[in-house]
């Protein structure tokens, strides 16, 4: 190292012998980055809605209206728009806007969930307006366990402590499929109401089919599970 | 059938989960538990190097909260966590060279009163000398600025610097030895008594 290079060393680190940063700047960047969160969430969810609703405008020039067909009780509503970074797994994507489930239900999930009502009044869930992609697991565990949340009108987390909803799921890009082992529990919130909880362990990453059976009604829906 | 438990964090009763956090609740912790991990590591780091590529305090604050808060969604891409700190820099680094633009505009602005405060010929004390390098330093252009504080602060080899800076190491070899080359151009004349 030359003298001047030793120098301006020298300098640099005296100048940069300061105080640390003001006290309350995490709190500023924590804020800041919920806000930036926040409104990434609301224009991708604005941009799907106008996929969705381009898919829908389309679709109604392509068909006949007759051939549109509203989900009734029990039904489950089938997938639609592929979003481009899931390759071939065709993710539910929930209809815009969601299923509203009868009262006392809000017709909407918490906003912390940033998630839409899917599915009917004999069975809904919620789910990502984009697409449910889990990819948050329990570290160091090497498994997919995650836990599937249930709603149905009727049911009671006080009188159905272990409702006997049925959880399988099956694999569609390859082979494998599993079943929910354990009881499933029961759960309340003020701003959710009643719900199933069921936790379930998938077998390995890749494209599932979700499917819950509760009394008559059936609800599937497609994730894409990753490391 | 189990007990029920209420459970304050999650405002929920649930008979097998006391603890339970809803899957959006359980994201959003983690990925705030991540950003709280990597600020306190580096915040103080990155302050310094903000504020030795601007000359200002309060710029180098904004620079790296603004910094924190675009590298706050791409902490889930990050497989290798030893890069955030390259990323970091580089963010850094590219958030003060429009500030150092704005500065250094009103730095031309006031460059009379900068003139007349410049170190004259004969004034050799450690002082002068540090205000002279501390004048020349903030005169250079910001690349070059950025070179010379990433290869002498932050001790970076000419491989990280050039990576921080995203260009080849003959680059951040020409920026250095042209920034050494202005300093020593500025020392000469204060020596002989210009005013650069």
């Amino acid at each position: 190292m030359s003298d001047i290079e030793r120098q301006i060393a020298d300098f640099l680190h005296e100048e940069a012998n300061r105080p640390a940063p003001s006290s309350g700047m995490y709190e500023r960047v924590l804020r800041r980055a919920k806000v930036r969160k926040m409104v990434t969430a609301t224009v991708a969810g604005l941009a799907v809605f106008a996929v969705v609703i381009a898919g829908v405008v389309t679709a109604g020039t392509l068909r006949a209206p007759s051939s549109i067909k509203s989900a009734g009780p029990g039904a489950s509503p089938q997938p639609s728009a592929t979003p481009p970074e899931t390759g071939d797994c065709r993710r539910t994507i929930p209809p815009q806007p969601g299923f509203v489930p009868p009262k006392p239900y809000p017709p909407q999930p918490p906003e912390r969930e940033k998630a839409v009502w899917y599915g009917s009044a004999a069975l809904w869930t919620m789910l990502s307006p984009e697409g449910e992609t889990w990819d948050e697991f329990p570290p160091d565990s090497g498994r997919f366990t995650d836990k599937t949340l249930w709603w149905s009108d009727g049911y009671s987390w006080t009188e159905e402590p272990t409702p006997s909803i049925r959880v399988t799921g099956q694999r569609l890009d390859g082979p494998g499929s599993f079943e929910a082992e354990g009881p499933v529990t029961n759960g309340f919130r003020e701003d959710m109401g009643s719900f199933m909880l069921g936790g379930i362990e998938i077998p390995t990453a890749g494209c599932w089919k979700l499917t819950a059976k509760y009394r008559d009604a059936e609800l599937s829906y497609v994730v894409l599970v990753k490391r | 059938m189990a007990a029920t438990f209420w459970s304050s964090r999650s405002s929920s009763y649930c008979d097998v989960c006391v603890n339970w956090t809803s899957p959006g609740e359980a994201v959003t912790k983690r990925g705030e538990q991540r950003l709280a991990d990597l600020y306190w590591r580096h915040a103080d780091d990155a302050v310094r190097l903000g504020f030795l590529l601007t000359g200002d305090q309060h710029s180098a604050e904004d620079i790296v909260q603004d910094a924190f808060v675009r590298l706050f969604g791409r902490f889930q891409e990050l497989t290798n966590p030893d890069a955030f700190e390259l990323y970091l820099r580089r963010t850094v680094v590219n958030l003060s060279r429009d500030r150092f633009r704005r500065l250094r505009l009103e730095r031309d602005l006031g460059a009379r009163e900068a003139n007349s405060s410049f170190p004259q010929a004969g004034l050799a004390s450690q002082i002068e000398d540090r205000e002279l390098i501390r004048h020349a330093l903030r005169n250079l252009p910001h690349r070059q600025r950025a070179a010379l504080v990433l290869r002498f602060y932050a001790d970076l080899s000419e491989r990280d610097t050039a990576e921080v800076l995203q260009c080849s190491v003959a680059a951040v070899k020409s920026l250095v030895s042209r920034a050494i080359t202005s300093l020593r151009n500025a020392r000469e004349n204060s020596m002989r008594g210009e005013v650069p």
